[in-house]
């Protein structure tokens, strides 16, 4: 089966491009092997959100990232430069992805059958 | 080659809408394949009907019109992204009791599937980033 890897890219919050990305990539594990590559602000999605989603602003989207291993994505990974730059090596995140150095990613994009980024 | 196109930016806060165009141009100049190209996020808001842009300055939604039209293109865009941003078919807008509908000839609503169906018989599938 071919794979689809979904590049996420866009910070949580600043816009709906975040939600609606992780969307497209639940529609891709529907029809196809699938895996997730949090990059740059697109990391920041793996911190609970609070204060907006508890005022009812905003969509608690990343509950979904929890339910991935049921849509049966278990290739889920994270920029390891960006969590450095962010700081999330501490913070309580949603899910644990495994962390790729730029040289994993780049073999990882090489390797990919189809790269859709978002 | 046969391509798919993923184009996320809005009409005219963006270079993604332009630059897909052009990018499609040439890759049927060069007898290359467009599946499809899927709108999605603010790029679907190119198929606003009541769009009305200076005369003097590029119109992308005639200019899709145009490609679409040209090489029997099939201009697809996300319906979750449509009713979020008011891009609505007469179906939809009878659906959600609206007054009017907006959807430019040329382009069809459809869901997420048609992204995924598209990337995964193509060769290739190139996203315009928002």
């Amino acid at each position: 089966m071919t794979e689809l890897l979904f590049i996420l890219s866009h910070p949580p919050g600043a816009s709906v491009y975040a939600q609606e990305a992780f969307d497209a990539a639940l529609a891709g594990s529907a029809f196809s092997n699938i895996a997730i590559l949090f990059v740059g602000a697109g990391c920041l999605q793996l911190i609970q959100p609070k204060l907006a989603v508890e005022a009812h602003e905003r969509k608690d989207f990343q509950r979904g990232f929890k339910a991935l291993a049921d849509y049966d994505v278990h290739d889920v990974y994270g920029c390891e430069d960006s969590f450095k730059q962010f700081g999330l090596h501490n913070q309580a995140l949603v899910i644990q992805p495994t962390l790729l150095t730029r040289v994993d990613i780049s073999a990882r994009l090489k390797g990919a059958q189809r790269v859709l980024c978002f | 080659m046969n391509f798919a196109l993923n184009i996320q930016g809005s009409p005219y806060t963006s270079n993604s809408l332009w630059s897909a165009l052009h990018f499609a141009q040439a890759c049927l100049n060069e007898g290359h394949c467009i599946h499809r190209v899927f709108f999605y996020h603010d790029a679907v808001l190119v198929a606003n009907a009541l769009q009305a842009p200076p005369q003097d300055e590029m119109n992308l939604t005639t200019a899709w019109q145009t490609l679409g039209q040209n090489f029997e293109l099939d201009l697809c865009l996300c319906v979750a992204s449509c009713l979020r941003r008011g891009i609505l078919n007469d179906s939809e807008a009878q659906r959600f009791e609206k007054t009017a509908s907006n959807l430019a000839p040329g382009f069809n609503i459809s869901g997420l599937g048609q992204l995924i169906e598209a990337s995964l018989v193509s060769d290739r599938v190139i996203s315009f980033g928002a």
